[in-house]
């Protein structure tokens, strides 16, 4: 088990993850941030506010970020 | 002697007759956060009724995953149905803030409440209470925006708290609202923006009530509504003397 934190960047700003989240494997750090980015989006549609957030940041517990996860990346697709 | 001095709503509240019979199977209980009262299915084989602190009353599913339905504390009881018969807890009761009190065994609360009719009362209001509560908390989860709900669930933590200072993490109040530790991120964000709360972590700071109360949804005054009129409770002034809304 390792700690992670999610910063979410928005724009020129950091919000920045003061607590972090015990997880397993840096693969459930990225599953982890894709569920966060998208109940993001899911919060700013339904409320028809501004997202705040352009990618969801994924650093380890010494600072170093270690994979980022834009938020148009997050969508679903569409089916052909 | 009644217990007119209890820092409990619902002993405060008994008569001088019902306070004789309950005083003596009281026994103080001090409860760390994070404790598990009870879980859903379990007898419940102590009647709670908490003088500081928070208990959340959680319901949990099969994924692991679990969201609150309602909160009691200096207010009620927790566990009031077990005497009148419901003693197979219905859900999850966890103590989100660090919580002391008294607790009564379920058997002997059962046999009190046979003595007298206005004890009986007492329990049936505060569990009709802790219903009225949970089926307004629905509605919230269901309906109503993140901002919104986490306005009311800091007003309703500060209400049974008495303090502005709030011990709680965004993991667990995540967990609580049912949503992603981002999503309480940004929120939390945007309400330290417009200087109602100040986050630090493991601790949130409210700074300003009545903005708090502008930005909640009608739920927290609804839920107040049932507290009053169930059981005859309402929110006090805090420790800076500003009065809760109505």
């Amino acid at each position: 088990m390792a700690r992670y934190y999610f910063h979410i960047k928005d724009g020129a700003e950091l919000v920045k993850d003061q607590e972090g989240t015990e997880l397993p494997t840096p693969d459930a750090a990225r599953r982890q941030a894709l569920k966060s980015a998208r109940e993001l989006w899911a919060n700013a549609i339904r409320s028809g506010k501004n997202l705040g957030a352009d990618a969801v940041i994924i650093a380890d517990e010494y600072g170093g970020t270690l994979t980022f996860v834009p938020m148009n990346e997050v969508l679903p697709k569409r089916p052909r | 002697m009644p217990f007119s001095d209890s820092p409990n709503h619902f002993l405060a509240s008994l008569s001088a007759r019902d306070s004789e019979l309950v005083r003596p199977h009281l026994k103080a209980r001090q409860l760390p956060q994070g404790e598990v009262i009870y879980s859903a299915e379990d007898t419940i084989e102590h009647v709670y009724f908490p003088d500081t602190g928070v208990v959340s009353l959680v319901v949990g599913l099969t994924s692991g995953q679990f969201v609150e339905a309602g909160m009691l504390g200096r207010n009620s009881v927790v566990g009031a149905a077990a005497p009148l018969d419901g003693s197979t807890a219905l859900n999850r009761a966890i103590v989100q803030v660090e919580s002391a009190g008294a607790t009564a065994d379920t058997a002997v609360m059962k046999r009190l409440v046979k003595e007298s009719e206005t004890l009986r009362l007492a329990l049936v209001r505060n569990d009709q209470m802790a219903s009225a509560q949970t089926q307004q908390v629905a509605a919230c989860n269901a309906l109503h925006e993140l901002e919104e709900r986490l306005s009311r669930w800091l007003l309703q933590t500060r209400d049974l708290v008495r303090s502005d200072t709030l011990p709680l993490t965004q993991e667990f109040l995540s967990q609580m609202l049912g949503v992603q530790r981002s999503s309480v991120t940004l929120v939390a964000r945007k309400l330290q923006e417009v200087g109602l709360i100040n986050y630090r972590r493991g601790r949130i700071h409210v700074l300003d009530v009545e903005g708090l109360h502008e930005s909640c949804c009608e739920c927290y005054a609804a839920i107040n509504g049932h507290f009053h009129r169930l059981i005859g409770w309402t929110p006090d002034e805090n420790a800076h003397g500003r009065r809760a809304a109505p």
